[in-house]
C-alpha cells in the first residue's frame, strides 16, 4: 500500500467477507473456530455441500464437495443447514453499508463485492481513505483488496490479512498475479470450472497457465479458458454496478395453508400487498425473490427475472406459480419482495371492448383518487384464501385493492 | 357490534372480551350486559397433531339488550374472544 495516494489509473477495490454464508447461519464467527462444519446440501437440489470451515478445509473437504466424499475425508463434519433468507438480508445490510460511503457496488455473491474507487478519492482524502472508509463501513471484519482490474482486486484481498487491505500498483498487476494459484480463477463463475482440470494438468499459477499460449488455452478450454488467461493477464471486463434502489419486501405466515392452491392464494395477496405499496410509486417490477421459512430448519429463496417488467398482478402471479412448486418442504413463513424495478406505467389503450375498458378506467381512477387521500388500505377487497380452514379468522383476507 | 375494518389483515380475527361465566360454565354476561339467551354452543377442536392444537368451544349469544353475539373460550388458555357479528 506504499505511495498509493500517487498511483494513477482505475482502482478497483475488492471487499471479501470468508466464509460469509456460514458466518450468518452460525449467528457468529466464533461458532466457527476448530469446528469441522459445512452448510448442509439445499432440500431438493444437488446433495453437495455449501460452503466449510477451515478446520474441514484443512481435512480435504471443500465447498461444493458431494456430501459422501465430504464425509469420506472428514467423519467428524458436522452439517448446518443453510438460511439464504438471513444470508441475502445480511449481504443487503453489508452492500447499503458500502453504499452509504458513496460506492457503487458490483455483488458477485453473498460475501464479494467490488467497487471503483474512482469519483470516491476526494470524498475520502484519497485512495487510502477510501479503502479505509469500507472498511469501516462494515461490522464484520473485511479482507480488502485492491488493483487495476476486478480479478487482480479479489487476488489481492486474497492475500490480504484482517484490518490490513491489500493493494496492487497498475504497473506489478501482471507479476503479481502471475504469482497467485490457479485456484483464484474460483471466484470467477465463468472460470470456476476450469480450475480442477488445471490443477490435474500440474498448471499450478496463473504464471503457469499465460505460459501455456492463447491457442492452446482457447483449444483445450474454449472461452472460459481464454477468459480465464486474459484475467491472468491483468485484463478484466468493466464492472457491472447496481442501481440502488427502494426494496419492497412483505411475507406472511402460513398456518396450514402451507400447500397446493391455498399457497397460490397467499402469494396473491403478497402480489397484492407489494403492488398497493405506495413506495413502488407506479413503477413495473422487473424482478422479484420468491422465500419461505421451512416447517423444518432452514430457508429457501428464488429469485424471478420477468421477461418484461410488468405490473398486472396476474401475469405476475402466473410467472411466480413455477417456482413456487420447487418449494421443496412445508413453509411457515411466505415472503415476496422486489429487487429491481422497471419503469413507470404507461396509459396503454385497448382497440377493442372500449366501453368495458372505459368503465374500468373509471373505477381505477376513482379507487385511486381515494387511495391518495386515505392511504394504500383505503380500498380494501376480500380474498378468500382458506375456505375450509377450522379457524374462521384463516378463511379470508383483507388485501388492498389494486386497479 | 359490527366493528368498522380499516386495515388489511385477517376477516373475523377473534378480539378479546370479558366475560363473566355463569354454574355451567356459560356465558353469564358478555362485556358486562347479562346473558338472555345461549341459543347453541359447540366444540371446534382440529390440529391434535400441532404444537398448540385448536380447541374452541363456541356460544352464541343473544344479551338482554338484544345484541347478538358469538363468542368462544379457548380451552387450553381459558381465555375469552368475540367472532364475527
Amino acid at each position: 500500500m506504499r505511495r498509493r495516494s500517487q498511483q494513477r489509473g482505475p482502482l478497483i477495490v475488492c471487499v471479501h467477507i470468508p466464509r460469509f454464508q456460514l458466518r450468518v447461519a452460525t449467528g457468529g464467527s466464533q461458532d466457527l473456530l476448530g469446528r469441522a462444519l459445512a452448510i448442509a446440501p439445499a432440500a431438493g437440489g444437488a446433495m453437495a455441500i455449501g460452503e466449510v470451515t477451515a478446520s474441514a478445509q484443512a481435512q480435504g473437504v471443500r465447498a461444493g464437495m458431494a456430501l459422501g466424499e465430504a464425509l469420506g475425508h472428514c467423519r467428524d463434519l458436522e452439517l448446518i443447514p443453510g438460511d439464504p433468507i438471513k444470508v441475502a438480508r445480511a449481504w443487503e445490510q453489508a452492500a447499503r453499508a458500502l453504499e452509504g460511503i458513496g460506492a457503487q457496488l458490483e455483488l458477485a455473491r453473498p460475501g464479494l463485492g467490488y467497487f471503483d474507487a474512482e469519483g470516491l478519492e476526494g470524498i475520502h482524502r484519497g485512495r487510502d481513505g477510501v479503502i479505509a472508509a469500507a472498511g469501516e463501513a462494515l461490522a464484520s471484519r473485511p479482507r480488502i483488496g485492491a488493483g487495476p482490474t476486478r480479478f487482480c482486486a479479489v487476488a489481492a484481498a486474497l492475500q490480504a490479512r484482517n484490518r490490513r487491505a491489500r493493494a496492487i500498483d497498475g504497473r506489478n498487476a501482471r507479476r503479481f498475479l502471475a504469482g497467485q494459484p490457479v485456484g483464484t480463477l474460483r471466484y470467477r463463475p465463468e472460470t470456476e470450472q476450469l480450475v480442477c482440470p488445471l490443477e490435474r494438468f500440474g498448471v499450478e499459477t496463473l504464471g503457469a497457465l499465460v505460459k501455456l499460449g492463447a491457442a492452446d488455452v482457447a483449444d483445450r478450454f474454449g472461452e472460459p479458458g481464454t477468459l480465464a488467461r486474459n484475467l491472468a493477464l491483468g485484463q478484466d471486463t468493466p464492472l457491472q454496478t447496481r442501481r440502488v434502489e427502494d426494496r419492497l419486501e412483505e411475507s406472511m405466515d402460513l398456518g396450514e395453508a402451507n400447500s397446493g392452491q391455498l399457497l397460490a392464494r397467499t402469494l396473491g395477496v403478497l402480489v397484492d400487498r407489494l403492488l398497493a405499496r405506495p413506495e413502488r410509486r407506479g413503477r413495473t417490477i422487473r424482478a422479484l425473490v420468491l422465500s419461505a421459512r421451512l416447517v423444518e430448519r432452514g430457508t429457501w429463496c428464488e429469485e424471478v427475472v420477468l421477461r418484461e417488467a410488468i405490473c398486472d398482478a396476474k401475469r405476475i402471479l402466473l410467472a411466480l406459480t413455477a417456482p413456487l412448486g420447487q418449494l421443496p418442504a412445508p413453509a411457515t413463513t411466505l415472503g415476496l419482495a422486489v429487487v429491481e424495478f422497471g419503469h413507470c406505467t404507461g396509459d396503454q389503450t385497448s382497440l377493442l371492448d372500449g366501453e368495458r375498458r372505459a368503465r374500468e378506467e373509471r373505477r381505477r381512477k376513482a379507487v385511486a383518487q381515494v387511495q391518495a387521500l386515505g392511504g394504500a388500505n383505503a380500498v380494501l377487497r376480500a380474498l378468500i384464501v382458506a375456505p375450509d380452514s377450522p379457524q374462521p379468522e384463516h378463511r379470508s383476507l383483507l388485501t388492498p385493492w389494486v386497479g | 357490534m359490527r366493528h368498522p375494518v380499516s386495515s388489511p389483515g385477517p376477516v373475523n380475527a377473534p378480539r378479546p372480551i370479558r366475560v363473566q361465566v355463569d354454574g355451567m360454565g356459560r356465558p353469564g354476561a358478555v362485556d358486562r350486559p347479562r346473558t338472555k339467551e345461549v341459543r347453541r354452543n359447540w366444540l371446534n377442536g382440529f390440529g391434535w397433531w400441532w404444537d398448540k392444537p385448536l380447541r374452541r368451544r363456541y356460544y352464541e349469544v343473544i344479551t338482554v339488550t338484544g345484541r347478538h353475539v358469538v363468542v368462544f373460550r379457548e380451552v387450553l388458555t381459558d381465555r375469552w374472544y368475540s367472532q364475527g357479528g
